[in-house]
């Protein structure tokens, strides 16, 4: 099998996938939590306002199909007339409602929100991923060697700081007392290089761990002794011949973490004042936004269900030995 | 004497010296080896497994870490220049170029992700002026010289896809890429089928004889050295014990380790149960024994074997052995 035949099928393949991640949404958000008329309308509100409220968002309706609807319709289009078929019908139109706090569409908090946690985590994510695999680099060119040595024991430094402790340090020294940063708002560039320095420097030490093992893995290779023998500089048999076989096992663990970034950082955001979709998406869990939630929660499956095949796909296009079947 | 003097030595190894730092301190993993190869010739460098052969040919340009290793003594003349004292430029323009390698294991000697073709073309980049479709072009012509079928479709694949004896096939194709003045096999035909074995090692002779390479050809097997090579040096651990032209060291050996290894070959006609082997092992670098190193396991050592180490004698013209009494061996 080609590989253009090989992508066709796993993208086929998502499509089962999400239906069925659609339908356990469904279960979960709606059936499971029944009609949130009351949630909506108030402590106040009477018997008859909710039954209004039920009929006009159709909470009346059955749950999975209507047999009503199919001898009132005298066609099996009456038969979707229920909660799970409209549900299915509005997500797949990128309808997801209007907010039950702010009363705005659920789509356009979404779109409002993702960009600024994109611009929140991608820079981190870049910068951190580059930052990463140059030093694992270095590793495998000094293993065992001093430089090797300090950058394991940094690592595990750096690892073994809890998240918050990295927020707290540089709010209290890098932006409050010597003031070099602000810490709180989303005005423009200056605001986000705080963040983005914590979120680089608190995810150095574990990425640097996984990829200096995977280096060294590589560098004891006989293809890297052959890439010397032949002639190769160091930096041409580090970046070429090294670094492209590194990246198999690299890239199958990377790319399933992009679908993250866009819920943005959930404490980040929170801690510095940053309209994104992590922000909104605590607010929404305070408050019992559910539209809100399960917009996210779905896109956010899309984004993974997705990832996931690109990550395949990756993988068997970097490394030609996979026998595709 | 006279034949060899009349032909240019490309490569000229002079007591070489490399440690090894390990845990339990350093180890000398070569101890003093002296070698030379004249133009055109084939030297095989023979024995068991860990007494330095592929450290001694991979110092040649300088392609043991370091660390661990370190060359702690000696020179290597490669057509009158010492690599031991190249900088990283030099050792650039001499690795590929001069000396080229053949190693072992076809499979994981090349890289994996990459097309044999490019792999072949990096080379002749590395080395030539060759750009674009001359490239493409010399690859093909390689690749034709190594004998490998259909050379347009091959130079695509990737080297999962092709078999181990056309692997090294391209490893070969690889090493000729500039014309190389010593090409260095590490055991080339180990880790493949024994039919392709012979193949492999007749494809290097006739490159060999028609390139007018000098090779270094490594090897446990003396039944390829009958083969190949004119000059035999027998390592045993880290050093030389004997060195000789081929048919003389087959017909005649004169150290007792050389007598045993002849002896470990299977012959035609003999049961496998006649085959003898040597007894005992090789000595742990870190325990070595203060006397001769093969004392130990040799069947006509004496008392004064033990106590100190024999030098590499001359007993003949182009014949040395590290051995007092190697006119007992028989
Ligand atoms: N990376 C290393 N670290 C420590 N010691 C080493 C290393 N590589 C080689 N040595 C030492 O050098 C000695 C010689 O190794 P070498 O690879 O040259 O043996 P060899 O004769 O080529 O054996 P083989 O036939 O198995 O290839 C070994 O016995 C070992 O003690
Ligand atoms: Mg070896």
């Amino acid at each position: 099998m080609g590989f253009g035949a090989y992508a066709v099928r796993r993208l086929l393949y998502t499509i089962p996938v999400t239906l069925g991640v659609m339908v356990l949404l469904f279960l979960l958000f709606e059936a499971i939590g029944g009609s949130p008329a009351r949630l909506v309308l108030g402590k106040s509100a009477t018997a008859e306002s909710i039954a209004e409220w039920d009929a006009h968002n159709g909470y009346d309706l059955p749950l999975l199909i209507s047999w009503e609807g199919l001898l009132r319709e005298r066609s099996l289009v009456g038969l979707f007339d229920a909660q799970l078929p409209r549900y299915l019908w509005r997500l797949s139109r990128w309808d997801f409602g209007t907010s039950y706090v702010t009363n705005q569409p659920v789509r356009r908090m979404i779109f409002e929100g993702i960009i600024p946690s994109l611009s929140l985590t991608v820079p981190i994510f870049i910068a951190g991923f580059l930052a990463s695999i140059g030093i694992a680099l270095m590793c495998a060119l000094h293993r065992k060697g001093h430089l090797d040595r300090i950058v394991v024991f940094l690592s595990v430094a750096l690892m073994s700081i809890p998240y918050l402790g990295y927020i707290l340090v540089g709010q209290f020294w890098l932006g409050y007392a010597w003031g070099w940063f602000p810490i709180w708002g989303y005005e423009g560039i200056s605001h986000l290089v705080l963040p983005w320095l914590i979120g680089v420097v608190s995810g150095l030490g574990g990425n640097v761990r996984f990829y200096r093992t995977v280096m060294l893995d590589q560098v004891r290779a006989d293809f890297i002794r052959t890439a010397f023998a032949k002639g190769c500089t160091t930096r041409r048999v580090l970046w070429v011949h090294l670094l492209r076989n590194a990246m198999i096992p690299i890239l199958t663990q990377v790319v399933i973490t992009i679908p993250f970034l866009y819920t943005g950082s959930l404490l980040l955001e929170s801690f510095f004042g940053i309209p994104g979709l992590g922000y909104i998406g605590v607010h929404a869990l305070h408050t019992g936004d559910r539209p809100v939630l399960s917009a996210l929660v779905f896109v956010g499956s899309l984004l993974f269900v997705l990832f996931n095949v690109l990550t395949d796909l990756a993988y068997v296009w970097m490394d030609r030995r996979i026998r595709l079947g | 004497m006279g034949r060899e003097s009349s032909k240019q030595t490309i490569l000229e190894i002079r007591d070489l010296e490399v440690q090894f730092a390990t845990e339990d301190g350093a180890v000398r993993a070569v101890d003093g080896v002296s070698l030379s190869i004249g133009e055109a010739e084939t030297l095989a460098l023979v024995g068991e497994s860990g007494c330095g052969k592929s450290v001694t040919a991979l110092s040649i340009a300088r392609l043991v870490p370091e660390p661990p290793s370190r060359v702690t003594g000696g020179s290597i003349m490669l057509e009158g220049v010492n690599t031991l004292a190249m900088n990283s430029r030099e050792l650039r323009s001499l690795r590929g170029a001069k000396v080229a390698y053949v190693f072992q294991e076809p499979g994981s000697a090349l890289n994996p992700v990459f097309r044999v073709g490019d792999q072949i073309g990096e080379a002749i980049r590395l080395h030539r002026d060759l750009r674009g479709g001359a490239v493409a072009a010399e690859v093909l012509r390689l690749l034709k010289l190594v004998g490998i079928p259909a050379p347009e479709a091959r130079m695509r694949e990737y080297p999962h896809q092709l078999s181990g004896g056309m692997q090294q096939r391209v490893m070969i194709a690889m090493a000729l890429a500039s014309r190389p003045r010593l090409l260095v096999a590490d055991e080339p035909t180990t880790a493949l089928d024994v039919t392709i074995q012979a193949q492999i090692l007749s494809l290097l002779l006739d490159l060999k004889e028609r390139l007018g390479m000098a090779m270094l050809l490594i090897t446990h097997n003396l039944g390829v050295v009958a083969q190949v090579a004119d000059r035999v040096a027998v390592m045993y651990a880290g050093r030389i014990v004997e060195e000789a032209p081929v048919e003389a060291l087959l017909r005649l050996p004169r150290h007792p380790y050389t007598r045993g290894l002849l002896d470990s070959i299977p012959k035609l006609g003999l049961g496998a149960e006649r085959l003898s082997t040597i007894g005992g092992s090789v000595p742990h670098p870190g325990e070595m024994p203060p006397g001769c190193k093969f004392a130990p396991r040799c069947s006509i050592a004496r008392a004064e074997c033990h106590l100190a180490e024999p030098a590499l004698e001359e007993i003949e013209p182009g014949r040395k052995v590290r051995c007092p009494f190697w006119k007992s061996v028989s």
